[in-house]
């Protein structure tokens, strides 16, 4: 099979973030990764967010851009649109809206031709929210070796679990 | 009640359930070029698989002028290339959204629109309607070419379609554009099974 599991993440106490930490594996190897997220991640109103990096920790640049879209809120079915440039990491699901339970799935892989940057897109839901999205991170970036997942206030909550698979290129 | 009980994404915890794709084929480019191409050694019906999945990582030369980047599938050796092709979505871009949903009768589906930066991946799972006979699909796509041209920022482009013309297997998958792929450009196609 094409998707492999490269490691799962389960919060066992409440905190204010998860990391996925693995074997470096580079771009060039894979098609492109995936990296499902289930759980309550943030204080009703603030959400969460992700970084990514090598093994050897995620970058905390100022270079995550993200353009997405939301709709929220049952009866109004509102739509809103979500640009952050320049920001530490992906605000994927920092939406005031978010009420912290939370599924998604991000799909990640590499611009190899403009200096291997890394490039990505989602879908997420939560209670009362959907979203759409698309990340860019002005870095190089060669090997995919963690994804630290952050609470944008308050915690992650036990049981709440991060899987990385990669998929194959042959 | 907890948003976990329904989550569709919940394939494993530890591997049981892992999403059973087979990789078939795929095409990268040593050189800039014209254009990626998959052709299977062999058609593959739609009855026999749960959907095929197309990922690209591509980067286009857009200097001198913004092309579309065009998808095509058919079997037999050839593409169908008629102007059968219907795709609507939303292309998010600078906070803003503008729609896709004039594509009707369009000659292939867009994965890279003009509107982008040129250097992107998509991710299209691609089925058929039993009833019709007509390949239908889904598809994401982020984009970002800041690094060249900064009146294009980064875009989320999401869209749905189907092609009006009768196809039961998938052999050939062809990605072209009018300006050329840089060399590095690739395409990879798998099928998801169904049993």
């Amino acid at each position: 099979m094409s998707w492999e599991l490269i490691t799962t993440a389960t919060q066992t106490v409440s905190g204010t973030n998860l990391i996925a930490n693995f074997t470096n594996v580079p771009f060039t190897d894979v098609a492109f990764f995936a990296i499902v997220m289930n759980g309550k991640a943030g204080t009703a109103g603030q959400g969460s967010n992700f970084r990514i990096g090598n093994s050897s920790g995620v970058s905390t640049a100022s270079a995550y851009d993200m353009e997405s879209f939301i709709i929220s809120g049952g009866v109004s079915a509102g739509v809103s649109y979500y640009q952050a440039v320049n920001q530490v990491r992906f605000p994927f699901l920092a939406m005031s809206v978010n009420e912290g339970y939370t599924a998604s799935i991000i799909y990640l892989g590499s611009d190899f031709h403009n200096n291997d940057k890394p490039l990505c897109f989602w879908k997420a839901s939560s209670q009362e929210m959907t979203v759409e999205g698309s990340g860019w991170l002005d870095v190089t970036l060669t090997d995919f070796g963690e994804v630290k997942w952050e609470a944008e206030a308050g915690n992650i909550d036990a049981g709440s679990y991060m899987s990385v698979y990669k998929v194959l290129s042959s | 009640m907890s948003q976990q009980i329904i989550n569709p994404y919940r394939f494993a915890s530890g591997g049981a359930g892992t999403p059973a794709w087979e990789f078939l084929d795929s095409d990268t480019l040593t050189v800039d070029g014209t254009s990626l191409e998959v052709h299977l050694g062999s058609a593959i019906n739609f009855t026999d698989v749960q959907c095929f999945a197309i990922y690209i990582s591509a980067v286009l030369n857009q200097t001198g002028s913004y092309q579309d980047a065009s998808l095509r599938v058919g079997t037999g050796g050839s593409v169908i290339s008629t102007g059968s092709y219907e795709a609507y979505g939303v292309i998010n871009q600078s906070n803003t959204a503008s729609y896709l949903n004039s594509s009707y009768g369009e000659t292939s589906f867009r994965t890279e629109t003009s509107n982008l930066g040129g250097s992107w991946i998509t991710l299209c799972y691609l089925t058929y309607n039993p009833i019709t006979d007509f390949p239908e699909m889904v598809m994401s796509t982020a984009s970002d070419n800041r690094q060249t041209d900064p009146s294009r920022p980064m875009a989320n482009f999401v869209c749905g379609g189907f092609i009006n013309s009768t196809l039961t297997s998938l052999q050939d998958i062809e990605l072209t554009s009018g300006n050329n792929f840089y060399a590095k450009s690739r395409m990879y196609v798998y099928k998801v099974l169904n049993s």
